[in-house]
């Protein structure tokens, strides 16, 4: 991966470069000149000539990028429990916002949003993992753990995870919880009865790691960080490649990051509004798009595990490979979150943005979305020379998960252009 | 008819599969005829990968002269239908030079080591 690195410096750079120019204007002027799915275009073939680049140095991945295997859990430092304590303290603010005088209360909202939300996973991506360090779960863990904890189903795989953080989704768009101090506390209340009831039955370390949307979500963000756990700095993304999912329920959870931070950006368009009141608007219609819309990007990635095991010729079942390569979602929901948290951080700084800013904003998003795409691209390439033994088979089955992306960068840059235009009429 | 690691009960589709895989994710040692029919299938390997990078070379040299052409074309076809079908009176001799493009960059020879 080290010989790749000017690679991954040209691509990433060539990313924000190549669009700037017309994603400044994005919203007002390139209309005139460059028909809209011309922009879309060229994301898309972006994303598809990285796939060519790459394809010219193609070599196998060093074995030293993937992280050593966890060993038993051990007792936290006194550090880790000074950290758990603002983690704690944070919790507790979000508990007691109600309760707070009315100008501190009413930021308990941003505190979820920009705090729990938007800074923590932005640390985990562009840093590294913080959540170890600061869970309140973990934190209050041992008051609540059982001597002898019942065996979590195997079965279950990552589904609670995925679940919650589906709950949490709709919860957000359709009951408008975190905009509220009310609506706060009752998100935290319930992510703190979620996570300790199911740590009093299962234990800790059963439960946490595959039930704790935030704990998951931050491990697999983590990954993409270029300062490993142990303080090594590696390549963005170096990391994702020798990591697979844990079958279709870990690969469910990816795909729900994906939906996670790309659902309100739908629903802000116009073809989004309409299919939700299509389903009935409120708590329903959301619910019914949002788990839609997974089961959309899974049935997605299957049929690309379904052609890469037909190009490859490979003996393992579609969904077994699907899953491996679903870590190349990783960095492409990492790029959606990151331009979300752009636009809140601007207008928290800024409310009254002009066009012309709406249009630098909108090329900036256009941008870092186009640099988790190809940084996608780029995790496939080393998670497909992970999967299979054949540096063939490994060149063969990045094609249908590039041509994957390539949707994907379509329907994230038209989705962005939707909103920004709806933003901007 | 499939055959699995015994390692690690990973499936693969043939022994050549299972022969790469044993040696590349669990470093094992090939001895005998299994280092023969390795070494085959490596070259076999490495022909493969240098056919494919060739084209792949073909596509980077050829893709911004056909990109640029379909750019022009599109600004072209802001300016009314005049100077549109002026521009696709230009499509065959881009097509040429971009396919010339394309064969001289995929017959060019590779530098020692790049492949």
């Amino acid at each position: 991966m080290r010989r790749l690195a000017p690679l991954w410096l040209l691509l990433l750079l060539a990313a924000p470069t190549a669009l700037a120019h017309e994603g400044a204007g994005a919203g007002i002027e390139a209309r005139a000149t460059l028909p809209a799915w011309a922009l879309y275009a060229a994301g898309a073939l972006l994303v598809a000539v990285s796939f060519a680049v790459l394809g010219t140095r193609v070599e196998r991945p060093s074995t030293h990028t993937a992280d050593r295997p966890r060993g038993p859990p051990r007792a936290p430092s006194a550090r880790v429990r000074a950290t758990r304590l603002v983690g704690l303290a944070v919790l507790a603010l979000l508990l007691a916002g109600p309760l707070l005088p009315g100008s501190v209360g009413a930021w308990t909202p941003e505190l979820l949003w920009l705090g729990a939300l938007g800074v923590l996973f932005a640390w985990a991506y562009l840093v590294g993992d913080p959540w170890p360090a600061l869970s309140p779960a973990r934190a209050l863990a041992p008051l609540v753990a059982p001597r002898s904890p019942r065996a979590l189903p195997d079965r279950l795989g990552s589904w609670p995870a995925t679940a919650a953080l589906l709950a949490l989704v709709v919860a957000e768009l359709a009951g408008g919880l975190f905009a509220t101090a009310t609506g706060v506390l009752l998100v935290a209340a319930a992510y703190l009865v979620w996570t300790l009831v199911g740590c009093a039955r299962f234990g800790p370390e059963a439960w946490l790691p595959r039930a704790d949307p935030l704990e998951r979500a931050t491990a697999w963000f983590g990954a993409i960080a270029p300062r490993g756990p142990r303080g090594r700095w590696r390549w963005p993304g170096a990391r994702l490649g020798a990591r697979a999912a844990e079958g279709m329920s870990d690969a469910a959870f990816l795909l729900a990051l994906l939906v996670a931070t790309n659902a309100d950006g739908f629903l802000a368009t116009a073809p989004g509004a309409r299919l939700l009141a299509a389903l009935g608007g409120g708590w329903t219609g959301t619910a019914a798009v949002v788990v839609g819309a997974l089961l959309l990007f899974l049935g997605f990635l299957q049929l690309a595990g379904a052609a890469a095991r037909r190009v490859t010729g490979s003996a393992e079942r579609a969904g077994v490979l699907a899953a491996a390569l679903a870590v190349a979602l990783v960095p492409v929901a990492a790029g959606y979150h990151l331009a979300h948290l752009l636009v809140r951080v601007l207008d928290l700084v800024d409310p009254g943005l002009g066009p012309l800013a709406l249009g630098g904003v909108a090329a900036g998003q256009a941008a870092v979305l186009l640099s988790g795409h190809v940084l996608g691209v780029l995790v496939t390439h080393d998670a497909t020379w992970s999967a299979f033994p054949s540096r063939v088979q490994a060149v063969l089955a990045e094609v249908p998960l590039t041509a994957l992306l390539v949707v994907y960068t379509g329907i994230g840059l038209w989705t962005l252009a939707e909103a920004a235009a709806g933003v901007g009429a | 008819m499939s055959e699995r690691c015994p390692s690690c009960a990973a499936r693969f589709a043939g022994s050549g599969e299972l022969l790469l895989h044993r040696v590349r994710a669990h470093a094992r040692v090939p001895q005998g005829d299994e280092a023969l029919r390795y070494a085959v299938l490596v070259t076999a390997e490495e022909a493969w990968l240098a056919h494919f990078r060739r084209h792949m070379r073909g596509v980077l040299v050829a893709l911004p002269l056909v990109l640029v052409y379909v750019f022009v074309l599109l600004l072209g076809s802001a300016e009314g239908g005049a100077a549109m079908a002026f521009g696709l009176l230009l499509a065959p001799g881009v097509a040429v030079f971009a396919g010339l493009a394309y064969y001289l960059a995929y017959t060019k020879e590779p530098r020692t080591g790049e492949e």
